[in-house]
């Protein structure tokens, strides 16, 4: 019997050892931003810069795995569905702590839940569409037991409550009463008084210079080996809104990580990475996607309308026309160098939900027929169509100015049009004049822009095919759908959310895909590689095709060496 | 001119800024919620809500009358992009550009005017070729294409970039290259004025001549020349604050218009035009003071 325990003391000390070796080491992460967070809340996060960092201070009951799209336990301990999954009652993990050393308790939950789900607060991180447009009814069980009562059993109900963060009641109630709750999370405000529950708390902030985290020594999360959580001590945000700027300082080993990255900058990296100063992760197409799209406002909604165009737009066969014409292979090659993909809807390739059918293949020549067949010839001979009315086929095409990728696109883009006898005209504007024009006033043509996905789940990610919804690109926010096939797509959309079924619910997804490529309101274009890089002296990275790609695992980051080689 | 009306045009001049400046935003597209437009999770109402919030709902007048009673009682109103008081921004970005443009100036200045005399001095020299042609280079070279070749070869040689030393030294080149030919045109002018000529002729030494007479004889035209730098160095610092990453007036200006923060620009307006309109005020008065000495004496 004793010489038995020799065998499995020896393994333990060996793990011991082991693991005292490969004790992650604690330090100081320092990382870029592009621009001062305006929130430390995720609730008000309306850009990714505080989306970034307010996530980092807090922390949400159930979260997406952002490696694995499905759902994980943050601060639940465990969660169970009854009702036909229309109730979900929570029982909190009784480790976690706020950062001011307060336990969490199923009010607290509560509280903050009922917050995000109010309508009078502008909150960003909405979930409306997955809970069907109805709040649930959210109640205490115990101190550590909390249950909501949904409206209705829908897929993916657990999605709506990441991000959503868990605060301290007792902290924050007076703000909320008073309506002063997104003032309480403000980046002016005393950050003795910023209280969360996530990995880490602002230890200092200088607008426009740098925002330093510490660690929150009450997190309560250990690793499998019962090492506290998180190992940083720091992560130092330095504000750095050029990109070039970053780009330079990366290289000198003053940032540890760097991403998502344009092609030419992972590009660039790739010496840097020869030399094993740093890694590059090329994670394959992203969960966004770019986009040409006409605007189909109906008459009278916009600003100004130009007849004849709105009629080109409007004709189905005009649109496909200019789907046929364009070589989206090339156009991945060129413009992305090979870092992006052909899209053949809004969903990338590997979406478990995307349509199984390749993009399309250019076909200049069906693209002209059917031009030719639609009525528009060019019967002056000037290389340039003109409708039954004469008016010569020639249009313009809104994009970002000085995004270079897009600029590029809308450039490949006028050349293909160009094959076919279309004119099409590059406008590049200022991203508020060209958002001024596509959401207010309705004054353009055409545009070129890009989604950034943000779930895997479509209810989130095909949001933008419903009529009435803020980002219906061809014509944002109607009353009501303006043609037979926006009502399908509608109907198609709110089918989906409601179906629990899972390969029926992918038969209605891919419905909704077929649909835009036989209507073709956008013209999906290609899918960006999501590009990163990172120094290797960082242990535990683990970028994620999930926002926000690189520090969603910030609690398990630790530095194997602390010494930085630069270039 | 009088000291009442010099103070009247300066303020005449600031005042003109700030109306250009509220005007401009009026003009362009967009305000400083636009890029919520097509945010999944906010409707136009709730947009609308916001804007109700801060005040942008509200006719152009009563915005920019309310923003300028504020200012006048020090309070410049609230930063919509860094949701807190723009003074609270403002003051601590100035100090640190003025840090900037000051040890930039001295830096400029303090190598600029010894060279400016010694090449006065010596018309003929041949190393003035190579002086006058390192002069054109850094000339031609704006501080948008030379401070990015600064921070890459402060980058190169090891250092970070980050601190005073970069965005001093483009500045301080920028502004050295800038004053150089101008000084020496001045320095020239003076050593040909009769009186110095005659100090000259007397024996005075060479350095006593430079810094008795004519330094001090062209003070008013090298005070008019430092408040043309107050300009320059402020402009100059937009771009090199940006490329270095150097949290700034210069930066703060570029982030408050890519944000159309309302009161954040017209504050960053209304400062650079009161540092720059003060620059020369000071200058013109110094000048006038010396002009006053000189008649009475």
């Amino acid at each position: 019997m004793r010489l038995m325990r020799w065998p499995t003391t020896l393994a333990a000390a060996a793990t011991l050892l082991l693991a005292a070796r490969a004790a992650p080491a604690a330090g100081e992460l320092t990382v870029a931003l592009a621009a001062d967070p305006r929130t430390f809340c995720p609730l008000f996060a309306t850009d990714q810069v505080s989306a970034q960092v307010a996530d980092l201070l807090h922390a949400d009951l159930i979260r997406i795995h952002r490696r694995k799209a499905a759902p994980s336990g943050n601060l639940a301990r465990s969660w169970r569905w009854s009702e036909q999954g229309r109730v979900l009652q929570i029982e909190l993990d009784p480790r976690r702590r706020f950062s001011d050393g307060s336990p969490i308790r199923a009010a607290d939950a509560v509280f903050s839940l009922r917050a995000a789900f109010d309508p009078e607060l502008a909150v960003a991180a909405g979930g409306a569409d997955l809970v069907g447009g109805v709040a649930p009814q959210i109640r205490v069980l115990s101190p550590r037991r909390l249950e909501l009562r949904f409206a209705e059993s829908r897929p993916g109900l657990e999605r709506v409550l990441d991000s959503l963060p868990v605060l301290p009641q007792a902290r924050y109630q007076a703000a909320r009463r008073a309506g002063e709750l997104e003032a309480a999370f403000g980046p002016g405000v005393d950050l003795d008084q910023l209280v969360g529950a996530g990995p880490f708390v602002v230890a200092a902030y200088r607008p426009g210079e740098e925002l330093v985290l510490g660690r929150n020594p009450h997190y309560g999360k250990r690793d499998p080996a019962g090492r506290a959580l998180p190992y940083l001590d720091r992560i130092r945000f330095v504000i750095l809104p050029d990109q070039e700027t970053r780009l330079l300082r990366f290289q000198s080993g003053a940032l540890d990580l760097l991403g998502p990255l344009a092609p030419a900058d992972y590009r660039i990296l790739a010496s840097a990475e020869a030399r094993g100063r740093i890694q590059r992760w090329d994670l394959g197409p992203a969960l966004g996607v770019e986009f040409l799209w006409f605007n189909l406002l109906p008459h009278g909604a916009s600003a100004s309308d130009a007849a004849p165009r709105r009629s080109w737009f409007a004709d189905q066969r005009f649109r496909a026309a200019i789907d046929l014409a364009i070589d989206r292979a090339a156009l991945a090659r060129s413009v992305y160098e090979g870092y992006a993909s052909a899209a053949a809807g809004p969903l990338p390739p590997d979406h478990p939900m995307a349509l199984a059918a390749d993009a399309p293949a250019p076909d200049p020549a069906a693209a002209a027929a059917l031009l030719e067949r639609a009525g528009y010839r060019d019967s002056d001979q000037d290389g340039v169509r003109e409708d039954a009315g004469g008016a010569a086929l020639r249009f313009s095409v809104i994009t970002n100015a000085g995004n270079a990728a897009r600029e590029s696109t809308a450039v490949f883009l006028q050349a293909d049009l160009k094959r076919i006898g279309l004119a099409l005209e590059v406008v590049p504007l200022e991203g508020r004049s060209l958002l001024t024009r596509v959401f207010e006033t309705g004054t353009y043509e055409t545009a070129l822009l890009g989604m950034a996905g943000g779930d895997h789940d479509p209810t989130a990610a095909l949001a933008f095919v419903r009529s009435n919804a803020a980002d219906h690109w061809w014509a944002p926010e109607l009353e009501r759908p303006a043609r037979a096939w926006e009502a399908e797509l509608d109907r198609l959309y709110d089918l989906q959310g409601r179906t629990l079924d899972s390969s029926r619910r992918r038969e209605l997804v891919v419905q909704i895909q077929r649909l835009l490529a036989a209507q073709r309101p956008m013209i999906f274009l290609v899918h960006r590689h999501l590009l990163m890089a990172a120094g290797r002296n960082i242990g535990g990275f683990n970028p994620a095709p999930l926002f926000d790609f690189a520090l969603w695992n910030a609690d398990r980051l630790w530095l194997r060496d602390r010494a930085r080689t630069a270039e | 001119m009088s000291a009442a009306r010099r103070l009247a045009r300066a303020l005449a001049t600031v005042a003109g800024v700030l109306m250009l400046g509220a005007a401009l935003q009026e003009l362009a597209p967009g305000d400083a919620l636009t890029d919520l437009s097509g945010h999944t999770h906010l409707s136009q109402a709730e947009r609308d809500r916001l804007r109700h919030r801060y005040g942008l709902d509200r006719p152009a007048a009563l915005r920019w009358g309310a923003w300028l009673q504020g200012a006048l009682r020090g309070d410049p109103g609230f930063s919509i992009a860094y949701q807190r008081p723009v003074g609270d921004l403002v003051w601590p970005r100035w100090r640190r550009t003025a840090a900037v443009g000051g040890l930039a100036f001295l830096l400029a200045w303090g190598t600029a005017l010894p060279l400016a005399a010694a090449a006065a001095l010596r018309r003929g020299a041949p190393w003035r070729l190579g002086l006058n042609a390192l002069n054109r280079i850094f000339l031609a070279l704006p501080a948008l294409a030379l401070a990015p070749l600064v921070l890459a070869a402060m980058l190169v040689a090891g250092g970070d970039g980050f601190g005073l030393i970069g965005p001093v030294v483009v500045l301080a080149l920028v502004e050295g290259a800038r004053a150089l030919p101008a000084l020496e045109q001045s320095i020239q002018t003076g050593l040909e004025r009769p009186f110095v000529l005659a100090a000259r002729a007397r024996g005075r030494g060479m350095a006593g001549v430079l810094l008795g007479h004519v330094l001090r004889a062209e003070l008013p035209a090298l005070l008019s020349l430092a408040a043309l730098a107050v300009a320059h160095l402020l402009t100059g610092s937009v771009i090199v604050e940006a490329t270095f990453g150097y949290p700034g007036l210069g930066s703060l200006a570029l982030e408050a218009v890519v944000a159309r923060d309302p009161h954040l620009l017209i504050t960053t307006f209304g400062v650079v035009a009161a540092t720059v309109v003060g620059a020369n005020l000071a200058a013109d008065s110094a000048a006038a003071a010396l002009a006053h000495a000189g008649s009475v004496s």
